[in-house]
């Protein structure tokens, strides 16, 4: 009986290791669902949540965001009944966050849920990092990406996750004292990585 | 005049319900289906009371509550959350949101989970406005 969340700096293994646990302990996976879930509170479209998160604190969302009145987007967007702006996006973010950990046994992939879920009692915070090259590399072995493709989604998701938490102000987001457990993928592998996470949940 | 109750819910069924209640307590009802309309009418009618749902598209209940509770003229009415979501849920989301750069705000006056009864309710609407 437990809730992890996985932060992790891209291409670290986060996505990979978080599927190995929930898979292992039967737990629920959340990363996608959590985007559906968005998209069916808010009554908006997953692609809409999706490409949000993609431009999550960016310049063009925020440019967009103080240009563009919401009686131009309905008109724009008939086909969508419900609405999404940064401040929604965050409101159902963190309830469902919330709520996703309430209902236990689950493994949720970062968006802020080392912060939401800070003092969770049967919460775990699992922090992975990796040298930029091994990073680069990791999204070349498991998902086949070309080497000048790899580099340049390391960089611009590096960018991502610092603007994200710029949006949530926060900065601290890599200091270990906010986790229970930091991994080090340069040291050691997903399996070892899996190992250590169950013996630290008892499991 | 009797005293007026804003009522939230994007749930016509819940909304009927709630809007009985309220009219059954000998006061005046006064209904929105989303946070956005229901922000509008706040401001235009000055409720004595709002019965609010959390889960709503466009402007949810969360939004409303906290703009509620933010605004000098409005922070003074009393809110009645009425969710499927567990209180402990709505109280740690509130706990983010303000720790990710949002004003603080107080608790709702009270909050009743869904399914509720209309003693329930109609003992909670009494508490502020019998």
């Amino acid at each position: 009986m437990a809730v992890l969340t996985i932060s992790r700096q891209f291409g670290a293994g986060g996505i990979t290791l978080g599927k190995m646990i929930a898979d292992k302990l039967g737990y629920t996976f959340a990363d996608t669902e959590i985007i559906q879930e968005i998209a069916k509170e808010a009554n908006v479209s997953p692609q809409w949540v999706e490409s949000f998160e993609k431009e999550a604190g960016t310049k063009l969302s925020r440019v967009i965001s103080s240009m563009v009145s919401q009686k131009w987007i309905d008109r724009v967007l008939k086909d969508e009944r419900g609405y999404l702006d940064e401040q929604i996006y965050l409101d159902y973010l963190v309830l469902i966050i919330a709520k996703m950990a309430d209902e236990d046994n689950v493994v949720i992939i970062g968006r802020g849920s080392q912060y939401i879920l800070n003092d969770h009692p049967d919460a775990f915070h699992i922090l992975l990092v990796d040298e930029f090259e091994n990073r680069v590399k990791f999204l070349i072995d498991r998902y086949r990406f070309s080497p000048k493709k790899a580099n340049q989604v390391v960089i611009n998701e590096d960018k991502r996750r610092l603007n994200l938490y710029r949006k949530l102000h926060k900065k601290d987001y890599d200091n270990p004292g906010l986790y229970h457990l930091v991994l080090n993928m340069n040291r050691i592998d997903l399996k070892m990585a899996e190992k250590l996470v169950c013996q630290m949940i008892g499991v | 005049m009797s005293k007026k109750v804003l009522v939230v819910d994007d749930d016509p069924d819940v909304r009927l319900f709630n809007v009985t209640v309220v009219e059954e307590n000998g006061f005046t009802p006064i209904e929105a289906s989303n946070g956005e309309e229901g922000l509008k009418l706040l401001k235009e009618e000055k409720p004595d009371l709002v019965i609010l749902d959390v889960l709503m598209p466009r402007q949810s209940g969360i939004r409303l509550f906290r703009d509620l509770k933010t605004d000098k003229s409005l922070k003074h009415i009393p809110v009645i959350l009425l969710s499927g979501i567990a209180k402990k849920t709505f109280l740690r989301s509130q706990k983010a949101l303000t720790e990710f750069g949002g004003e603080s705000v107080p608790e709702p006056e009270i909050y009743l989970e869904k399914p509720v009864e209309p003693e329930e309710l109609s003992e909670a609407i009494n508490t502020f406005i019998g």
